[in-house]
């Protein structure tokens, strides 16, 4: 036999044995791949089954919560309208804010562009009973509500 | 005869590794698939046992549905007050 007809054979097959070589390891990976994609598929069909009912349910949370929030502010707002004071006390001193409860003996009872006493002079003296603070006949739940007194 | 000898000498020293840097070029992007495949197993897997508390869902539906139910119950008793 001719020698370059032996080492074309040798070419042939070396080519052979490098191909299949490749191609077997690309198959075994590809298997390996898929088998990977199954259990990844598994696990999200079970993630999906799990979330599937997740938005009704949220939605009846969110429509119960908004319901129970509108209910308590319906009964805040009655509340308040039952407490505010009559409406002829409120005409009778018209310059006062509508949601003051203090009485016009309370703290901010001057007008707006009165200047407040200094505490300092009126503390312990009593020159100005009707600008105490607190009102010596009832506790104060608030404190006052006027910034003009702070300054 | 030469001929021959000329393409063996192409056939071993130039198609042959042209081939086998194909096949390369191929297998890589498949080892880098099967790299990306377990670790999207490894860290998707892990997805459903953090979805567990959707279950307690229902749970928080009927608790929600209860307080609301003592809500009403609150704001009409707060109504007979005032």
């Amino acid at each position: 036999m001719d020698p370059a007809f032996v080492v074309f054979l040798l070419g042939v097959l070396i080519a052979i044995i490098a191909i299949a070589g490749h191609l077997i390891a690309i198959i075994l990976i590809l298997k390996h791949v898929v088998n990977r994609l199954n259990i990844i598929l598994g696990a999200v069909q079970a993630v999906t089954t799990t979330a599937q009912p997740a938005e009704a349910i949220i939605d009846d949370i969110n429509a119960d919560l908004g319901a129970g929030r509108k209910l308590m502010e319906d009964c805040v707002a009655r509340l308040e309208a039952n407490a505010a004071p009559p409406a002829g006390t409120a005409a009778s001193d018209p310059a006062r804010h509508p949601e003051d409860r203090h009485g016009p003996n309370g703290p901010g009872g001057g007008t707006a562009t009165a200047a407040p006493p200094a505490r300092a002079d009126t503390e312990g003296q009593g020159q100005h009973p009707e600008e105490e603070w607190p009102p010596q006949d009832r506790p104060s739940p608030n404190p006052p509500p006027s910034p003009l007194w702070n300054r | 005869m030469t001929l021959v000898w000329i393409a063996n000498v192409l056939f071993l020293f130039v198609i042959i590794p042209v081939v086998v840097i194909i096949l390369r070029r191929v297998l890589q992007p498949a080892t880098e698939i099967k790299a990306y495949a377990d670790d999207i197993t490894e860290y998707g897997a892990q997805l459903a046992p953090h979805l567990e508390a959707l279950g307690e869902l229902t749970t928080t539906r009927e608790l929600v549905r209860q307080a609301n139910t003592d809500l009403e119950r609150y704001v009409r008793a707060l109504d007979r007050i005032s």
